[in-house]
């Protein structure tokens, strides 16, 4: 038993359990969220925005600390063992932050000697993203999607048993946001273990395993697989006037009840894309939302019109 | 720390300078400028030469060594630029020795020591190795200093603000731009229990002045003090220190 215990507590990269996160201007930018990523496992946290991902993120990587709950990366909490769990972690921050003054190739190099990682790799990264054309180019003179791409590119010289992306290809265009997701899939097959924040459902349906939907600081739904993506899908809303948000969710087929509203889609992603707009929306904060695969009672209690609950 | 990481840290916030390389020849420039001042005023005595040059040491001790230091250190924990340094493979604690390493041997050293020089060539440094421990003392009580401030409070501006007001009052309150001997004596108890009173104390006492308080007693005081000071910083830094500003971007 014991022996099996270990095995399956290997496998756990990241353990997220009931956090909660209160910034001191009272702020819930997380509540109660649990989820676990497994070795080699790409799982992906898709949200709006100020859906609280990016605290999540943070949160995982030791920078900030829970108000409740806890967080275990390689079964060590990430704050105190920062540096073990930073030394193990590739990350790409979710803004194109850089370095003004250092060229694409210098702070390349910068990175990997630091690393002590062969300046070979640094060729072979840059080339493969794109970036071997510009890289004399100072960090001041990058668009906002090279820059990005090369936070990308020092993540993977830098390599790590965790890749950490926060939204890897947000301002890219296609063509980079394609070499981007070969690269990282191609990490992928070495067994490295990722997680993604993305707004991109096509970058979701690519790249991930499992998906984690975020909404209001909350998990609302947890998706085995993309092709789930595809699946219908059921959003209930609770809110004080339920109809007066119903344009929200055009997409899918409306029913408003006293107390709550259930939008159904054939597809999950058309669900996320109303949450984001729903998202932008002051009354959202009013609001708490779920998400779940229609049961033959819901769809029964759906057909009946909205009663109940 | 590895000795390689070290230098080349070093070289990667240097190379920063390179588009503000005026901002860097102001850091030399500046106390260049005072030098001359203290030459000026002193009008050959010798007594004022070395009263100006052992309080200008305090005083670039303060400004490059407490405040620049906790300047740069508490820019770190601002969310994005604390995320560009958790790209590097170099533990918190390291990234903030090299942050230390560039105030301590680049910028405050040069000054320090070229006042030194000045010194020992003009007035002359009767008793080096006092003069010495006050050099040293100094550093040993404002880097932790600096360090404990910068990871307490961690924004920038506030410490910022901090820093500048408390020069003001400590800076009047110690006798750097004059001698402690000849304050009278309930301000003089009063100057004694500011920390920079005993460096400017024991720097003097190295360069031939005496001001009437033992630098034996203040070499113990900022002993205990700095040792009092590094303990303090070894507790805060064990551990989760090393979280950014908490507010939501």
């Amino acid at each position: 038993m014991s022996r099996y215990r270990e095995v399956v507590e290997l496998q756990d990269v990241v353990i997220v359990d009931r956090v909660t996160k209160v910034y001191p201007s009272g702020v819930e930018a997380n509540v109660d969220v649990s989820l676990r990523v497994c070795s080699g496992e790409i799982a992906c946290v898709l949200g709006p925005n100020g859906a609280g991902k990016t605290t999540l993120i943070r949160q995982v990587m030791g920078i900030l600390r829970p108000t409740r709950g806890s967080v275990r990366v390689f079964g060590l909490d990430p704050v105190v063992h920062q540096d073990v769990v930073k030394r193990r972690i590739a990350y790409v921050p979710q803004l194109p932050v850089y370095y003004p003054d250092e060229t694409v190739v210098g702070i390349s190099e910068f990175f990997a000697r630091l690393y002590g990682v062969p300046l070979g790799r640094v060729r072979g990264v840059l080339e493969a993203l794109g970036l071997w054309g510009i890289r004399n180019r100072r960090g001041e003179g990058l668009s906002p999607g090279e820059r990005k791409l090369l936070l990308l590119a020092l993540a993977l010289i830098k390599g790590g048993d965790l890749y950490v992306l926060d939204e890897p290809t947000a301002f890219m265009d296609v063509l980079k946001k394609r070499a981007s997701w070969e690269m990282l899939l191609g990490e992928r097959g070495e067994g490295k273990t990722m997680i993604v924040v993305s707004h991109d459902v096509e970058e979701v349906r690519r790249m991930c395993d499992r998906i984690y939907i975020m909404f209001g600081g909350r998990l609302v739904a947890s998706v085995g697989s993309p092709s789930e993506l595809s699946r219908g899908v059921e959003v209930r809303v609770y809110h004080g006037r339920p109809g007066d948000i119903a344009d929200f969710f055009r997409r899918g087929e409306v029913k408003v009840s006293e107390e709550s509203l259930v939008a159904r889609y054939a597809q999950l992603a058309d669900a996320v894309g109303d949450l984001q707009e729903f998202a932008l929306s002051p009354v959202s904060r009013e609001a708490r939302v779920f998400l779940e695969y229609p049961s033959t009672e819901s769809i029964v209690e759906f057909l009946s019109g909205g009663r109940g609950r | 720390m590895r000795l390689r990481a070290l230098f080349l840290m070093m070289g990667f916030f240097l190379r920063g300078y390179r588009a503000n390389w005026l901002y860097f020849l102001m850091l030399y420039l500046i106390p260049l400028t005072y030098l001359v001042v203290v030459f000026v005023m002193a009008q050959g005595s010798l007594e004022a030469l070395a009263t100006g040059l052992t309080g200008f040491v305090v005083m670039v001790g303060y400004q490059y060594l407490l405040q620049m230091s906790a300047s740069f250190v508490s820019n770190m924990f601002e969310p994005q630029v604390f995320e560009t340094y958790y790209l590097m493979p170099l533990s918190f604690p390291e990234i903030l020795a090299s942050f230390i390493a560039v105030t301590v041997l680049l910028i405050s050293m040069p000054p320090v020591a070229l006042c030194s020089l000045v010194l020992a060539w003009t007035v002359g440094i009767v008793d080096v190795p006092v003069y010495l421990a006050g050099i040293v003392l100094m550093y040993a009580f404002f880097v932790p200093l600096a360090v404990l401030l910068a990871v307490t409070v961690k924004r920038a501006m506030t410490l910022s603000s901090i820093l500048s007001f408390s020069a003001f009052m400590l800076i009047i309150a110690s006798p750097v731009f004059y001698r402690l001997l000849y304050v009278s004596e309930p301000y003089r108890a009063l100057l004694l229990l500011n920390p920079l009173t005993h460096i400017v104390v024991v720097l003097r006492s190295g360069s031939g002045l005496q001001e009437g308080f033992p630098a034996v007693s203040s070499i113990a005081l900022l002993t205990l003090m700095s040792s009092a000071l590094w303990v303090l910083l070894w507790y805060k830094l064990r551990g989760g220190v090393f979280t950014i500003i908490e507010k939501r971007s």
